[in-house]
């Protein structure tokens, strides 16, 4: 924590530079960059490629979610899911596969089933104008189990194989080839995170309390429709793509923020930096430790996650306790 | 921007591809890749063995196929591989894939899908796979010898019409306990036997029952569709109140058939139905000896 | 001395059902208002209704003769501050960040702060003596230390009127006389209107110029320490016996509370 903030910029960005690189080069068919670049295989070096911008995308895209939000309802369990997305998205992808509507409109119904689920949960929080922060968490707990309940209902009483296939959304995938959904998605969650770059200000504020940020002049309310917004169509956008990715969203944050300040201003642009190394390794880690096989992206980033977060917090107890 | 740049430059990648694959449709040897085990043993009995470049994992009959490169598992392709192999045609099974058809079709690959119910389904899929790959002449000889060896055994289960069917348990996974329906392959077989399946009441392929359906329909013998250990048919015997079904106090708990065969609607089809048939009236058998 | 603060007829609390009833007085530009009361009497509430942080059942509170309702969020608090009786959040900023917050009023969203705000964040520092624990993170710092950073955010905001909340509550008597004298410092030479709500009876009296007195969310009596903090008023709204002597030194009101076992028996 002494290191000065460049320093520690600069080696995330190392970090995440050295990422990259591997994540070019390491794939299941050994290819030398010279061979990659032959438009022989420029399709492979595309898919690597376009592998590793969703990496990045979502990596970011998660983890800011997950900033916002822990600024908003000011508790350090709060990640992207909260409020209901991922059930929602898994209903509407649910859903899709049992009607037969095929793989095109899967990612469709999986988003339009993660708005719905926050609307559902905001709107069940509202108390007139208002929206208090412990309705909304314990709200978002409620509707993510009931809905959880009945995916798991229609899951068992329609066996249908089209359900086999939705297996992979458990644990996320990043195998997207969807050139126009990925350019969607993209734009969605860069635009987020410039907004949330935009807010740095009122989140900075927010963390004393909404009390304290409307002292200093935030309209509290106001920022946080906008952001809870932002937040919702960010994660459900991710979450109808790549299907549920856990831990991120929940853990680089606090990591970041622990390792170089809690001024948004600061944390957004690092976080960035530090979540997509992250998912770009752990999808380097997918693909090569049990290759030809490939371990599901969210099983790696929960099990390099959880130490992380470990170690982090311990390190933040001990550093308390001293005097 | 680099990501317009990227679009354009996949597109073009799709287009070279698609023009490609329809010019190398046209020449001699076709770059084949099946994702699909019972796909597998269907290019194989055509006569395909040098034209497949990659199979999936689970693809393990006939003996060559042990040695093609692999291309994946059944749900989880390589997609790099696959798009390194660069082949002409992939083959992969039904809605369980549904996924991975989806996403290579995203790529411009030329997927076909086959996913046969019954006999008569096997048969056009073996024939649109032929019109592929241009090999019309071997499968209607393979469609030709298959359907013999049916009528043989259709023929003789037709002779034993005076008896009472024989009720057929088909035991897919022991927990949950998955059986096969109407709709199945299996079904079919067990049909083509001269048995009657007890779950035909199940509309869809695959059903889960409870162990009340079996003891309920006293099936005469139960045949078992997965690898199991030495004890699994003690266990089976074991369990609450199956004392009292024909099969378990006739001893007739088979599970002796390779599932691969029983499981996959392909050439094997046929012996699975002579398998099947010889569990059903083993009297038949043993006096043939 | 001008009127900076009109409320007229305020009623309200935290949900429908108003704690402040009927409440009306003014603040004169310049004054150390002091309000006082026992628990439940609605100080807090009603700071909050001056801070715009409450809303009003009825009645209206007016800054300058117009409406508070009626200022941009920003504009109002460039005018009014507030000072709140907090723990460190879990977030780990530094003190000069918490600080910095007060300069959000002046700031447009992705402006960076200027010479103008930087001057101001060192000046708040500099006032109340913080300067040194400018780069320490705030979970570190004592409460008395926390209690100044928080007032060096209000001072930064460069307002009129700083409203504070039970600033001394948690503090030892040294670092309370050191807080209001601060404050003294700040209302006589800085010209800083102060209002706040105040726990102890004794510091109100030594350092508040008049004392608003609230019962039951009305007020019971508005005038300087000499004429509230009388015997007769204590005992009813606090209904406890007092006995009211004068500090040998500053001649203000010093209230002595006399123990249930001390009582003479009365005829």
């Amino acid at each position: 924590m002494k290191h000065p903030l460049k320093i520690k910029i600069a080696v995330l960005a190392g970090i995440c530079g050295a990422m990259v690189v591997l994540g070019i080069s390491l794939g299941s068919v050994p290819l030398t960059w010279p061979q990659l670049l032959s438009p022989e295989y420029r399709l492979i070096l595309f898919i690597r490629l376009w592998r590793l911008l969703l990496a990045a995308v979502t990596g970011s895209g998660l983890a800011v979610a997950g900033i916002i939000l822990q600024a908003l309802l000011r508790n350090p369990l709060a990640e992207p899911y909260l409020l209901g997305t991922s059930s929602g998205a898994g209903l509407g992808a649910v859903i899709a596969a049992i009607i037969g509507a095929g793989s095109i409109y899967l990612p469709l119904s999986a988003f339009m089933g993660a708005i719905a689920a926050t609307l559902c949960v905001l709107q069940l929080s509202r108390i007139g104008n208002r929206l208090p922060i412990q309705a909304i968490i314990l709200n978002g707990v409620i509707v993510s189990i009931a809905l959880s309940g009945i995916i798991v209902f229609l899951i068992s009483t329609s066996p249908n194989e089209a359900l086999h296939g939705l297996m992979w959304w458990l644990w996320g995938s990043l195998q997207v080839f969807d050139p126009i959904l990925l350019t969607v998605v993209t734009i969605i969650v860069v635009s987020g995170i410039i907004c949330a770059y935009v807010f740095a200000q009122d989140l900075n504020a927010l963390c004393l309390g909404e009390e304290n940020a409307t002292h200093v002049g935030v309209n509290t309310e106001n920022v946080k429709i906008v952001l809870f917004f932002v937040t919702a169509i960010m994660t459900a956008s991710l979450v109808s793509i790549c299907g549920i990715i856990g831990f991120v969203g929940l853990i680089i944050p606090h990591a970041t923020r622990f390792w170089t300040s809690p001024n948004h201003k600061i944390l957004i642009p690092v976080t960035c930096l530090a979540a997509s190394a992250f998912m770009i390794g752990c999808d380097l880690i997918s693909r090569s430790i049990a290759a030809p096989m490939e371990i599901p992206i969210g099983i790696v980033t929960a099990i390099i996650g959880a130490p992380i977060f470990l170690v982090v917090f311990k390190t933040k107890q001990t550093g308390k306790s001293k005097p | 921007m680099k990501i317009i740049r990227l679009i354009i430059s996949l597109l073009f990648c799709f287009l070279c591809l698609d023009s490609w694959a329809q010019d190398a449709a046209v020449a001699k040897k076709l770059r084949i890749i099946s994702l699909a085990p019972a796909t597998t043993e269907i290019l194989f009995a055509l006569g395909l063995d040098q034209d497949i470049v990659a199979v999936s994992q689970f693809c393990n009959y006939p003996k060559p196929a042990l040695t093609k490169e692999k291309a994946g598992t059944f749900s989880a392709p390589d997609i790099e591989k696959i798009v390194y192999l660069k082949p002409d045609i992939i083959f992969c099974a039904g809605l369980e894939q549904a996924e991975t058809v989806h996403k290579l079709r995203q790529l411009g690959f030329n997927v076909c899908v086959s996913d046969p119910k019954n006999f008569e389904e096997l048969f056009s899929s073996i024939s649109a796979i032929a019109g592929c790959t241009h090999t019309e002449a071997a499968a209607q000889m393979l469609i030709a010898e298959m359907k013999k060896r049916i009528n043989s055994v259709r023929v003789r289960a037709s002779r034993r019409t005076y008896e009472k069917k024989q009720k057929v348990f088909i035991e897919i996974w022991h927990d949950p306990l998955i059986t096969a329906g109407r709709t199945s392959f299996l079904n079919e077989l067990i049909t083509l036997a001269g048995g009657e399946n007890i779950s035909r009441t199940i509309s869809r392929p695959y059903g889960i029952v409870g162990p009340e359906f079996v003891i309920t329909n006293n099936p005469d013998c139960i045949l078992l569709a997965y690898m199991q250990p030495a004890q699994a048919r003690e266990t089976i015997r074991k369990r609450l109140g199956w004392q009292k079904i024909s099969a378990v106090s006739a001893n007739r708990i088979y599970g002796d058939i390779d599932p691969n065969i029983l499981l996959r609607p392909g050439p094997r089809a046929v012996e699975a139905l002579e398998e099947i048939y010889e569990r059903l009236y083993p009297d038949e058998t043993s006096s043939k000896n | 001395m001008s009127e900076m603060i009109a409320v007229r007829n305020l009623c309200g609390g935290y949900t429908h059902i108003p704690v402040i009833h009927d409440v009306s007085f003014s603040i004169r530009k310049g004054e150390t208002v002091g309000i006082i009361g026992p628990n439940g009497s609605g100080k807090s509430t009603l700071l909050r209704l001056l801070s715009r942080v409450l809303y009003p059942e009825k009645g209206e509170v007016l800054l300058e003769n117009r409406n508070i309702r009626t200022f941009p969020l920003k504009e109002f608090c460039r005018r009014v501050a507030f000072v709140s009786q907090e723990a460190p959040t879990e977030f780990s900023f530094s003190s000069r960040e918490i600080v910095a917050m007060g300069r959000i009023p002046y700031l447009r969203r992705l402006e960076p702060e200027n010479q103008n705000d930087k001057d101001a964040i060192a000046e708040a520092m500099r006032l109340t003596d913080v300067l040194e624990l400018a780069e320490r993170e705030i979970q570190t710092l004592s409460a008395g230390e926390y209690q100044r950073v928080i007032l060096a955010r209000a001072l930064a905001q460069k307002t009129e009127l700083i409203l504070l909340d039970e600033p001394t509550s948690h503090l030892d008597i040294g670092h309370q006389v050191q807080f209001l004298d601060l404050l003294r410092m700040l209302n006589r030479r800085h010209c800083v209107t102060i209002a706040m709500v105040i726990h102890d009876l004794n510091l109100a009296s030594e350092y508040c110029d008049r004392l608003i007195l609230l019962h039951e969310g009305r007020i019971f009596q508005t005038g300087t320490p000499e004429d509230i903090l009388t015997y007769q008023n204590l005992e009813t709204v606090y209904k406890t016996v007092v006995v009211v002597r004068k500090n040998p030194v500053s001649q203000k009101p010093y209230i002595v509370l006399v123990p249930q076992e001390q009582l003479c028996p009365r005829n």
